[in-house]
């Protein structure tokens, strides 16, 4: 904190030193003109254009000139001269007075040549140099992209090139000049690439980076930023196990990441390391690219958390000389499931129950009798039927705007945005809303200093019904999802006073119940809500000093600040509905025919809560991180050297305080006021917590002739984690790459690049990201522990924290990667080629399997366990425009698998089936299905060998499973089914191969990009939230959609097994091959099309740009797996979503 | 001019500045020494009473549960089967390994010597701590036999792999720490001390040990003749005789002994505490409530038919074999032991659940809430009874989980059918006969003209142990004591193949079904029928002899090869007996 305000006043302190011009300072005498020149471009920058004849005879001239500004220098250096000057855009271009203006002696006619560059959608490109060929002249093209140039040669070539662009040659001609500049198809040479603490030319790297413009994303709706980047980065797989409003997805980088814990990679957004949240709430507009760290060769400079790679995300700023541009972008977007939600009826559920029923007595050798429900019942629900989701399900609508503001003039640029975000769910009742700005503003304070403050913030909203079940950060609300897709559909949930059905509005209706223990519509409108109300403001300040005595050194510091809160409240209803009262038919033993309403004896449900109650939970945190750079970049020759010296330092502290007040008075206030004052009726709690690290950070590039390049880098990084004296870990990396296609004997001419490169580095994972390895593991600690009653007194008790470890340490992972990177036929075919081996060890791991129990304690983790990860990524680009179309194709593919190497387990395992060494960590385990038993005769075979399953006699229309095992895991069948016969079904239960294919073309005004995204090698187990292994359960909420083709003497041929109860394996209930199958997929992830609206239309009303845009996100799937979408959790999840935008995108 | 040397100055001062705040920055090394805010300082820990007593505190919970709901699925008490191979050595049931809590017991007992407490305030801890220990030694001898004896902290280089003790070894370890508690405690705790252990806690828990001690599951050879009973009859006279001096007796009302307004009274030896608003519920009363009246589940502690049907009479006979009350099937619930009244809730009872007064609990189709309904197609786990016992029936629903009822871990009951078990094997009939006739008549049941309470003239040592087994069985009801008592008496036959059935109530032709919305209808008005109990799972028990002694986990073998398993499973050598 002390060094943040010393921070802030060193940074006030440089910014009233100087004003914002440029200033020189230049004592000598006798100096020529040219001279001067020379040291005005070297202490400026700025680029000056003259022509040396025009000098020639300009006399010399004593300067002496104290930290004056550029234009005093010029003024007073030009006065006496036949010259006058203009400056443009850090040019300054030396004219003839026209006044004195000697004429020339030329021996062909002059001409003036004006005219304006612009880019292909006649957009002026500011800033394009203009040189008329053969001479020294030339011009710079304005902030309208027009440019002037006297005085040349009638059949003078002007050579127009800038960044990024085809150079063009073109004759000079009289008259205003409209030339139209095209885009290099794939200017490697120009492609800058985020890299740890700074950025490197596309050819100078030496490791594995995967990127994304953010233009590419822009016109994508998405709440979250993470959702957008399923196959776009190439070795990353992007797991979306819901579509419901506000989630995000999860990022596994080159397959399983670290060996415990999280798999996210570290999230550093303009040098800062942040959060998650961080990273999923920032707008797509705010940000310039986001690259992704994969290789420990690019990651190692982040040390001790980067073992899972680094995502490093730059946001956008102004630009130079840049008149304020807006931009305003609006979209809608609706979504609906992509595979409908499993319907079924009232019909269906009464077979199920009558199935059940009689399967039931058959097993317990009971006589059949009356069924529950009789042919009154099926008469009755005929056209009957009560559809929840009809209640409480739409199709959810999302909006989203932004504004954002650049540009900048000749010392300051800026960029600013603020944004706005507003869904809801598809539940109703749930809303999710964002606010969020940027503000960044540079200025060059002078020539060798440049202060920046870049200031962010969000707010973040989320309200819901309440649902106690799902988790407060639940993003998926996947508990109640699972309790009402498959409600029943048998009874009303509104009826009159004498039971008739009717619907929540009519003001006759009560709320009603005929089965379970609440109201489900009642959940939804009317148990009070919760609400997680995020705020977070983050500034940053930039402080960049050339140190003025030695070439190419400069020093900057940078210093964050982050406060965040949240806040979520709880207003907690009780469920309460009245018993529907029913007569029997006379026939069925079940009633269900309505005759009134029981209001004598409300059915409440208290959502578990004793009171009906407000809640409140508050978050502060608050941290801040402070670097110094010393950088320092220069060439010798052919030799191109850069370096960084780094220090970083972070600390953070955090307090949560809950609280809540119980037994409202009325139901209806949502206040604390509303709460009783009796003490035990209320309630308080609260914690803190703190954290710090530090570390020192080097770097060395160098370059020969831009052939060879070689990189070394280190983190020395401490953590207070860990033991005093084990706090600091040293993370190397090098790597080299080698430009073959630079190298004089190369002349392949369709090769325009051809680059191998390699790279060694080692990077840790101190489990800070995800919390999975607690501080202070190395002493002994005693917490807080269970209280107990003595008396009347509820008396606090302490416990002992685990054993402690003193020699924990982080895990540590060292990868090696060779690449390739290839450009081909101009630039139009670009790809990369990776190969890696990672070997993650010193796993945490708490070694419960091979220290006895009777030890006692609750042991540490600890260093132990080892696995390696395998895998390629290649990824593959063309490029091509012909006279009226430009189009691109791309494709990306990465595979990785991983494998214990060592393991914690008990050595009677090892080499056996049960042994996880030499596997990977996510494998199907379960029987082996031999399908299902539709005939008699099996089942009285294997009932006379006395065959039996899990202690019970083979049944016809259930599962049979395959007898490998005896007792103990022996090899040997032993005519039973028990625990013993499982085994490992599959090794691929995460996809092994993401890919993504894009494709995009141009025609005119139109634009189309196709984006399929898809996995392979990936073998999917139908499972529930309640048999997450995999297997489908059959009672308490039963799947009628699914088990309505279950086996019966009616349905002979049904695709499942028969419908007993819950519990049985031989039924589904237990994972089996009979649930698998492939669940690899291709997924038409997004269509995009956008129309720019011609420009006569839009220019008139001072638009310079207006562009139309349709998105389709999930729009088709191809898939093996039918059970349901291919990246749903489980059935019964939250499903995924397909969604539709239309937006606009307005540039003025 | 002037003004170009300012600017130059201040320039300096800022690179000055600049160079300062970087010195600032590396001089920073003492940030990675963050406090931890979350814990409290074991130093401390050992120097003040509190935090010490709050040592112990948190060990209370560890060792005492509270009300052992559905442990009578396990025997012929309630709704639930043991399947066959319920038991393995790798299944977790039936595994007691409570060796975190032991642990953390002996660094109290090794570190609070080292801290500057007085012996007043360290006896006290240290006898409640030997007692926790000796108490989980125990619950684990009766479930493995003997089991490795851990007396300290051990430290990580120790050696680990540590060898079984026998079974006498843990006995006689057993007896030592209960014999150490018994000097360090005072006779009683009370009033702002209730629930803590004390000297007549010691007293009671030697007596239940010494009567498993003796019991045949120990010695499946000589059962009832072995040398164990002199030392299990001493134990519980002792503590009979001591604890009545101490004041403790019978509760005059079998009810009210779990009332809450009647705490803490004169049966209670040790209990643990239930207090709102922070811990409730001990008793489990929104599993056990039905549905209707509680939420989220229910099936909690059903009683099946079998258990119902074992209630004697009202005249302490069984049933069928009453002088004066006769009994059918279809008049079941009339003139039973007043216990089953006190603890059993069945079709056309009162139970004024959620205050509602008058309200009667039905479980037959057409009557009773359809979540209630006990009956073929209906909702499973229900037996067409719910458990009494230890519920509090004026908590309305949505406070359901505010139950305060104690756990009494150790009741004056226990005690005397203790010493009536061991007095009868010590040939002392008549000192049996005497706790019977108190157990019975505090039950209410009718003394009979004779004074026998049922239990008739001149019972034999068979007959009495029988009589003793019988009515632990019915005054122990949802305490959790009877699979236990099997195992202890060496009777897993009684329960071994058995089918469990629940009573189906039908409502009798011309009786309106709506009636009971007023609560009109009574028992009478419903004709039963016993049916078999159709749950998930196994539908038959199966408890085999070497149920008597339950594996150690495979788990812990694999770890440690030392430990030797059970004689009978996977051919383990170790004998868990006293033999």
């Amino acid at each position: 904190m002390k060094l943040i305000v010393i921070l802030l006043i060193a940074g006030m302190l440089l910014v009233s030193a100087a004003s914002f011009a440029q200033r020189v300072t230049y004592i000598k005498k006798n100096t020529s003109l040219s001279e001067l020149f020379d040291e005005i471009n070297k202490q400026t920058g700025y680029g000056i254009i003259w022509s040396e004849k025009k000098l020639k005879n300009i006399t010399n001239f004593d300067a002496d000139f104290h930290n004056a500004s550029l234009e005093t220098v010029l003024d007073i250096s030009l006065k006496n001269q036949p010259l006058t000057y203009t400056i443009q855009d850090k040019t300054i271009v030396i004219r003839e007075q026209k006044a004195i203006s000697i004429i020339p002696v030329y021996s062909t006619s002059v001409m003036d040549v004006t005219g304006s560059i612009q880019d292909e959608k006649g957009k002026p490109l500011v800033g394009a140099t203009i040189k008329v060929k053969g001479t020294s002249k030339g011009a710079i093209s304005d902030v309208t992209g027009s440019f002037l140039i006297k005085g040349i040669d009638e059949d003078a070539e002007l050579v127009i090139s800038f960044l990024g662009y085809t150079t063009k040659h073109i004759k000079a001609t009289t008259g205003n000049m409209m030339i139209s500049m095209s885009v290099k198809q794939n200017d490697l040479e120009a492609v800058v690439v985020s890299v740890g603490y700074g950025s490197l030319k596309k050819t100078s790297i030496t490791g594995a980076v995967s990127t994304i413009k953010a233009k590419d994303i822009q016109l994508t709706p998405a709440s979250n930023l993470s959702n957008l980047l399923a196959g776009r980065l190439s070795g990353a797989q992007i797991i979306n196990n819901s579509g419901f409003v506000g989630a995000n997805s999860d990022i596994l980088v080159r397959g399983v990441g670290s060996g415990t814990g999280g798999t996210y990679p570290l999230v550093v957004i303009d040098n800062v390391v942040a959060s998650r949240v961080d990273f999923d709430v920032l707008d797509p507009n705010e940000v310039e690219s986001i690259a992704l760290l994969k290789d420990a060769g690019t990651a190692a400079i982040y040390g001790s958390r980067a073992a899972n790679g680094v995502l490093l995300v730059k946001t956008r700023s102004g630009e130079i000389n840049q008149k304020a541009e807006f931009t305003f972008k609006a979209y809608v977007s609706t979504d609906r499931t992509t595979k409908p939600i499993p319907a079924y009826t009232a019909i269906d559920e009464l077979i199920y129950k009558n199935n059940q029923y009689k399967h039931k007595q058959e097993m317990a050798g009971q006589p059949i009798g009356t069924l529950p429900y009789g042919k009154a019942a099926f008469d009755y629900y005929k056209d009957r039927s009560y559809e929840l989701m009809d209640d409480i399900w739409q199709n959810p609508i999302a909006h989203q705007y932004s504004l954002t503001v650049s540009g900048g003039s000749e010392d300051v640029k800026y960029f600013m945005l603020a944004g706005f975000n507003e869904a809801n769910g598809s539940f109703k009742n749930t809303d999710y809303n964002r606010y969020n700005f940027r503000s960044k503003v540079e200025a060059n304070v002078s020539k060798d200093l440049k202060i920046g403050v870049n200031l962010s913030g969000y707010r973040r909203a989320l309200d819901r019904f309440y649902w106690p079940y799902d988790g407060e950060e639940s993003q998926t609300v996947q508990d109640f999802y699972r309790t009402s897709f498959n409600w029943s559909r048998l009874y009303p949930f509104y009826t009159k006073l004498d039971g008739t059905p009717t619907d929540k509005l009519d003001p006759e209706g009560f709320p009603a119940i005929g089965s379970g223990g609440w109201n489900p519509v009642e959940t939804i409108y009317n148990t009070g809500y919760r609400k997680i109300i995020y705020n977070t403001l983050n500034g940053i300040l930039n402080i960049d000093l050339k140190i003025p005595f030695v070439s190419g050194l400069s020093t900057n510091v940078m210093g964050n600040y982050s406060i965040n809160t949240r806040n979520s409240k709880s207003f907690i209803k009780f469920n309460k509905s009245y018993p529907i009262k029913f007569k029997s038919d006379g026939v069925s033993t079940r009633s269900y025919l309505p005759i009134g309403l029981d209001l004598a004896n409300p059915n409440i449900h208290n959502l578990s809560t004793d009171l009906e109650t407000i809640g409140e939970n508050v978050n502060f945190v608050n941290s801040y991180q402070l670097n110094w750079f010393l950088n320092y970049n220069r060439s010798f020759g052919k030799n191109d050297i850069s370096a960084n010296l780094i220090y970083e330092q972070s600390e953070g502290n955090s307090k949560i305080l809950t609280g809540s007040g119980g037994r409202l008075l009325s139901s209806n206030i949502d206040q604390i006021f509303n709460a009783s004052q009796d003490a035990s009726d209320r309630y308080f709690n609260g914690s803190e917590g703190a954290n710090a690290r530090l570390g020192w950070i080097g770097r060395i590039h160098y370059e020969y002739d831009s052939k060879y390049i070689a990189e070394f880098s280190f983190r020395e990084d401490g953590s207070y984690i860990f033991e005093p004296g084990k706090r600091f870990g040293f993370f190397p990396s090098a790597s080299a790459a080698w430009r073959i296609s630079k190298e004089s004997f190369f002349n392949i001419d369709f090769i325009d690049e051809l680059k191998i490169r390699g790279s060694y580095g080692s990077t840790g994972n101190d489990g800070t990201t995800d919390g999975s390895i607690p501080a202070y593991q190395w002493k002994n600690n005693y917490y807080q522990g269970a209280s107990y009653v003595f008396g009347d007194d509820y008396r606090l008790g302490i416990a002992p924290g685990t054993f402690p470890n003193p020699d924990i340490t982080w895990e540590k992972a060292s990868s090696y990667d060779v690449g390739l990177d290839f450009g081909l036929f101009n630039g139009k075919l670009n790809g990369e080629l990776d190969y890696f081996k990672r070997r993650i060890s010193d796993i945490f791991q708490t070694k419960v399997e091979t220290l006895p129990g009777t030890f006692g304690a609750v042991l540490p983790q600890v260093n132990y366990a080892k696995k390696d990860v395998n895998g390629f990524e290649f990824s593959l680009q063309y490029r091509n425009k012909t006279r009226e179309i430009s189009y691109s194709m791309g494709a990306n593919i990465g595979y990785a698998k991983d494998k214990w190497v060592a393991y914690d387990e008990p050595a009677g395992l090892k080499g056996t089936w049960r042994s996880r060494i030499g596997q990977p960590t996510n494998r199907l385990k379960g029987y082996i299905s031999e399908g299902i038993i539709r005939d008699q005769n099996v089942v009285d075979e294997l009932k006379a060998k006395g065959f039996k399953q899990f202690g019970r006699d083979p049944m016809i229309g259930a599962l049979l499973f395959k007898d490998i095992r005896g007792a103990n895991y022996v090899e040997v069948p032993d005519g039973k089914i028990d625990v013993n016969d499982e085994t490992y079904l599959s090794t691929n239960q995460i996809p092994r191969i993401n890919y993504g294919i894009n494709l995009s073309a141009e025609w005119k005004a139109i634009k189309v990009d196709i984006l399929l995204q898809g996995v392979s090698t990936y073998d999917k187990i139908v499972s529930t939230l309640n048999t997450v292994n995999g297997g489908v359960f059959q009672f308490d909420r039963p799947y009628f959609g699914l088990w309505a083709d279950a086996w019966s003497t009616e349905n002979p041929n049904g695709k499942y097994p028969k419908i007993v109860d819950w519990g049985f394996e031989e039924l589904g209930f237990a994972p089996s091959s009979f649930w698998i199958s492939n669940g690899a997929y291709l997924r038409l992830k997004n269509v995009n099309i956008s129309y720019n609206l011609p420009s006569k239309w839009i220019n008139k009303i001072g638009i310079k740009q207006a562009q139309i845009f349709f998105t389709g996100t999930n729009l088709l799937t191809f898939s093996a797996f039918k059970a349901y979408d291919p990246e749903q959790l489980a059935l019964d999840s939250y499903p995924i979503m397909e969604t539709f935008t239309g937006g606009l995108n307005v540039v003025f | 001019m002037l003004f170009f040397n300012t600017l130059k100055m201040k320039k300096r001062s800022c690179t000055v500045c600049f160079l300062i705040f970087i010195i600032s920055l590396l001089g920073c090394n003492k940030v990675l020494d963050v406090k931890n805010v979350s814990a409290f300082d074991p130093a401390k820990v050992w120097n003040d009473p509190e935090l010490a007593l709050g040592y112990l505190t948190n060990l209370y919970p560890k060792v005492f549960g509270g009300w052992p709901v559905n442990n009578g699925s396990n025997a012929d008490e309630l709704f639930g089967n043991l399947g066959i191979d319920a038991v393995t050595t790798s299944s977790d049931s039936f595994k007691m390994w409570p060796y975190v809590t032991i642990r953390n017991i002996n660094i109290l007992l090794s570190e609070i010597d080292k801290g500057g407490l007085s012996t007043s305030i360290k006896d006290p801890i240290k006898g409640q701590a030997y007692f926790m220990r000796a108490f989980l030694y125990f619950n684990t001898v009766i479930y493995h036999g003997g089991v490795p004896i851990i007396d300290k902290p051990q430290e990580i280089n120790d050696d680990l792999m540590v060898r079984r003790n026998s079974t006498k070894e843990c006995f006689d370890f057993i007896e030592s720490d209960l014999q150490k508690a018994g000097t360090l405690l005072p006779d009683k705790y009370t009033g702002g001390n209730r629930g803590k252990i004390d000297k007549a806690t010691v007293i009671a828990l030697l007596g239940r040990v010494s009567l498993y001690k003796a019991s045949p599951q120990f010695h499946p050879s000589n059962p009832y003749g072995n040398n164990d009973w002199t030392k299990a009859y001493e134990a519980n006279k002792q503590a009979k005789d001591q604890l009545a001096a101490l004041g403790y007796d019978l509760n005059p009302d079998y009810g009210g002994i779990w009332s809450k307004t009647n705490k803490g009274n004169k049966e209670v030896i040790f209990s643990v505490i239930y207090k709102k608003p922070n811990k409730t519920n001990g008793r489990q009363e929104d599993n056990c409530r039905p549905l209707s009246e509680s939420k989220n589940s229910t099936g909690g502690d059903q009683p099946i038919w079998e258990m119902v049907e074992a209630y004697p009479m009202k005249d302490g006979f069984q049933p069928g074999s009453s002088p004066t009350y006769s009994y059918n099937l279809q008049t079941y619930w009339k003139n039973r032991d007043p216990r089953f009244y006190a603890s059993i809730v069945y079709n056309g009872a009162p139970y004024e659940l959620s205050g509602k007064a008058g309200r009667k609990q039905y479980t037959a189709a057409g009557v009773a809430h359809q979540d209630d309904i006990f009956g073929p197609g209906q909702n499973y786990s229900r037996t067409g009874f719910y458990p009494l016992k230890g519920m509090d029936p004026t908590l309305s629903q949505t406070e359901v989980t505010n139950n305060e009822t104690d756990w009494i871990e150790l009741r004056y009951a226990e005690v005397l059918l203790n010493f009536a078990e061991a007095a009868n094997e010590m040939g002392k009939t008549n000192e049996a006969f005497d706790i019977l006739v108190r157990i019975r008549k505090r039950a209410g049941i009718d003394p009979g003209a004779n004074n026998l309470y049922g239990l008739g003239t001149n019972l034999g040592k068979d007959e009495m142990r029988k009589a003793i087994y019988r009515e632990r069985r019915i005054e122990f009801i949802f305490e959790g004591k009877r699979f236990n008592d099997l195992r202890r008496t060496r009777n897993l036959n009684e329960i071994d193949g058995m089918s469990k059935n629940g009573l189906l109530a039908t409502l009798k032709e011309g009786k309106n079904p709506e009636d009971g919305e007023v609560y009109l209808l009574k028992p009478e008005d419903f004709t039963y029928t016993v049916l078999p109990l159709l749950g998930n799972g196994a539908n038959m028990m199966s408890t085999p002899n070497t149920y008597y002694f339950f594996p150690i986990h495979k788990a812990e073998i694999d770890k440690n090869p030392n430990l030797i398993q059970n004689i009978g499973w996977d051919g383990g050598t170790f004998n868990p007996t006293l033999e």
